[in-house]
């Protein structure tokens, strides 16, 4: 049988209060709850790893839980179309890679970084949370396991992914009839 | 290299709508982007193809190589290059000292733009692009070419424009400024949607 898994991405910087509020107990235990056997923990370039889950080493077992944690992958396409749980970064690629590689049946959960500069990431996933797309959640344990807890009842709205050839005739417009 | 950049603006000259373009960037997302932007262009039409990257920016440098890889044009020489400028700011860095590692880059752009004479100038990102589209306005008030500059907003912007965007904006110096939310449109009546990248 499959494994039910959880991934958590930072994408290829740094967002540590993302993996200090999943580096706890309480969310590996709502994740335990919903039948989830392994949970993943993208790092990036952030220094905080999570030492709580994982005392040692790269993995742990939390109870029935799998944790691993890594700093980049290669494949985080095919990582992220293997969870059926992504609670990610708000950086726009990370966001649209996890929308359009995902089958219907996996959440996404979007966490904006609000130490970016004016917090110009909250736009996005509001945005697509208010769509219907994702849920947007702030970098904290409690949010965080709230999300996980209410996703089952959030049917999610399939995403049309754009082609940019709008804006490629656009720009002919522009360009080739001047 | 220069060398290089010369045959194949000489080149460029030839075609019937020769249009070099800017792909700028920072961060990863807005040079992803703006590669998904490029390729969707016409690549008979627009080459020389001219990618402007930040000067530590390697990232942007490397996803564009690999982007014209993927779809390579018809001709047996190659029609893009790029070029490095430095950058205005740095993620994080004070506005204080932005000032002056921004009259840097503006310099920097002012030599880039002139050397290649683009047809289209297209931007994107944060204010590292500015420094490019002054200088594209500036030879263009000049009447020492005719370029069009094209600003595409970032897809995270839903609700305000960036500050690129903004300073665009307000002194109405874009051709054409493109925002992939209609949300932002009606925000901003002056600006264009023509659908997303993404």
């Amino acid at each position: 049988m499959k494994m039910k898994k959880a991934l958590v991405t930072v994408g290829t910087t740094k967002f540590e209060e993302l993996v200090r509020a999943v580096d706890s107990p309480a969310f590996a235990e709502v994740l335990q709850k919903h039948g989830f056997q392994e949970l993943v923990i993208q790092t990036g370039t952030g220094r905080y790893l999570p030492r709580k889950l994982v005392p040692h080493g790269q993995q742990a077992h939390v109870q029935g839980l799998l944790v691993r944690h890594l700093n980049f992958t290669s494949s985080l396409t095919e990582l992220m179309s293997s969870c059926c749980l992504i609670i990610s970064h708000a950086g726009s690629g990370s966001i649209f890679e996890a929308l359009t590689c995902t089958s219907s049946s996996t959440r996404l959960v979007v966490v904006p970084n609000p130490n970016l500069m004016d917090n110009h990431q909250a736009e996005l996933g509001q945005h697509l949370a208010a769509m219907g797309h994702l849920v947007c959640a702030t970098p904290d344990t409690d949010a965080l396991v709230a999300a996980v807890d209410t996703l089952p009842s959030v049917p999610r709205v399939p995403f049309v992914k754009g082609t940019a050839s709008g804006i490629a005739s656009h720009i002919d417009d522009i360009v080739l009839l001047k | 290299m220069i060398g290089t950049e010369n045959g194949q603006v000489a080149q460029c000259k030839q075609v019937c709508a020769p249009v070099s373009m800017h792909a700028r960037a920072t961060a990863g997302g807005h040079t992803a982007e703006m590669l998904r932007a490029t390729a969707a262009l016409d690549k008979s039409c627009y080459r020389p193809r001219i990618y402007v990257y930040a000067a530590t920016d390697n990232f942007s440098a490397n996803k564009a190589k690999e982007a014209e890889k993927l779809s390579p044009s018809c001709g047996e020489a190659p029609d893009f290059c790029l070029r490095s400028v430095p950058r205005s700011r740095e993620v994080g860095q004070s506005y204080v000292t932005s000032v002056l590692t921004t009259l840097r880059a503006i310099a920097f752009a002012f030599v880039v733009v002139w050397q290649e004479r683009p047809d289209v100038l297209l931007a994107n990102g944060p204010g590292t692009c500015i420094p490019l589209c002054f200088a594209v306005l500036v030879f263009r008030q000049l009447r020492l070419m005719s370029c069009s500059l094209i600003y595409i907003e970032s897809i995270a912007r839903v609700c305000r424009l960036s500050l690129s965007g903004k300073i665009l904006y307000h002194l109405q110096m874009a051709d054409s400024l493109l925002v992939q939310w209609p949300e932002l449109q009606k925000h901003y009546p002056r600006t264009n949607y023509a659908g997303r990248v993404y």
